[in-house]
This record gives structure tokens, sequence and C-alpha cells, in this order.
């Protein structure tokens, strides 16, 4: 059976891949304006950038080995859990 | 037809076409475009980043080697190198944002540090790129 962690790095890393393949072959379809174009990129990107940046704080603070949930060892309630069951993959899809 | 080198894109802008605040609107976008995509590798690590800050400071090293050989203006080449200095400052900042998140103790201080750090970034990249903007379209005319 395959680990929940490989099964994670292979869905995440997978997933990018393909939306990076669907980007390059479908550069402008829309034919927007480039003032459009070049203002949505921008906010795209920052959206990017916020969403690495808030996953990162999160996934830095796990064990370095998290397969189970008696790896992590306590229950997360504080800040983005607070507002959220699952920010990482909230976070995920925003990005 | 001008053709402005911007990070990671070739964007082209004329200043003849477009107004120059159209101008200077499509060159501070593209910018800060790259830099944000950079920064989202910063964040991972800044080894990853740096790869990326160099790959936009490329086109600067080109215009520092046309100015040695041939009769390239000044201007250009001093304009060429505030702007690598500025990708390169920000890619500090940003690791300096990922040093911050490896030293936090817990989650709580992580994440506060993580909602608060960017605000900073997030003005002083975007002021810093207006001006560059503003800057590059007075220089190229």
């Amino acid at each position: 059976m395959v680990k929940s962690a490989t099964l994670r790095r292979i869905v995440i890393s997978s997933g990018f891949i393909l939306l990076i393949a669907i980007s390059c072959t479908t550069v402008n379809s829309l034919k927007a304006p480039n003032l459009v174009k070049d203002f949505a990129q921008t906010i795209a990107s920052i959206l990017f950038f916020t969403s690495v940046a808030l996953m990162a704080a999160i996934h830095r603070k796990y064990p370095s080995r998290h397969d189970k949930p008696e790896d992590i060892g306590e229950l997360f309630c504080e800040c983005p859990y607070a507002l959220c069951r699952h920010p990482l993959y909230f976070l995920l899809l925003l990005a | 037809m001008k053709t402005y080198h911007v990070g990671f894109t070739k964007c082209t802008a004329s200043v003849g076409q477009h107004s120059v605040f159209y101008s200077i609107v499509l060159l501070w976008l593209n910018s800060v475009t790259s830099l944000f995509l950079s920064s989202s590798f910063t964040i991972l690590h800044p080894a990853i980043g740096v790869l990326s800050t160099l790959l936009i400071a490329k086109t600067d090293y080109e215009i520092l080697v046309l100015y040695f050989r041939s009769n390239y203006p000044l201007v250009y080449l001093i304009y060429s190198i505030v702007k690598s200095q500025a990708y390169l400052l920000l890619w500090f900042y940003v690791s300096r944002f990922y040093s911050i998140q490896k030293e936090s103790k817990d989650l709580y201080s992580s994440w506060k540090n993580t909602v608060n750090y960017p605000k900073r970034f997030f003005s002083i990249s975007l002021l810093v790129f207006l001006i560059l903007a503003v800057i590059r379209v007075m220089i190229y005319g």
C-alpha cells in the first residue's frame, strides 16, 4: 500500500507539472489585451507567492516525518487551524 | 517599437503607439510578476531562488558586455546595474524571511511572522519597481 506521504508527493508534484504544461500550451488563449493579461499574471504571481509562503510556514513546523497522525503528536488548534480545517490543502488549491 | 527585456519575459511595449503611462504600467507589472515568481522559489530555498534571480540579471550582464565591447550608452548600463541590485536586495530580503520561518519555535510564531513580514516586502517591491519602470521609460524614451 502506498503511504500517504508518498501519495501526497506524487499528487502535488504531478499536479504542478500538469499545471505548468497547461499554462505553457494555453498562453493567452483568451486573447486578452496586454494590460489585462499582465495584470492577471501579476495578481496570480502575488497569490502564488503568498500561498507558498504561508504553506512553508505551516509545513516547516511539522516533524520531518509525518506519515501517521501520531507522528505529529499534538493537535494544532491555533492560527491557520483556528480558521480552516485543512489550511495546507486550501493554500495548495489557491496556489 | 521598443523591446524591453523584463525578467523572465520579453515584453514589447511601444511608447509611440501607447501612452507613457501605459508603458510604465506594463513594465511595472512584468517586473513585479518576475520578482514574485522568483521569490516563491526563494521561500522554498534561497539557493533555488538565487538561480532564478541570476537568470533575471543575465540580460544585465549582457548589457555590461555590450558596454565594454561597443559604444553602449553609460546611462543604460547604470540603469541595468541598479535593476540587478534591486533584484538581489529583494532576494536577500526574502532569504531573511526564509530564515525567520526556520528559526521560529512553534507554529504560532512562524505564522505571525509570515503574516506580518510580507506587508513590508509587498510595499517595498511594488514601490521599487514602479520607480524603476518610470526611470526606464524616461531613459529609453
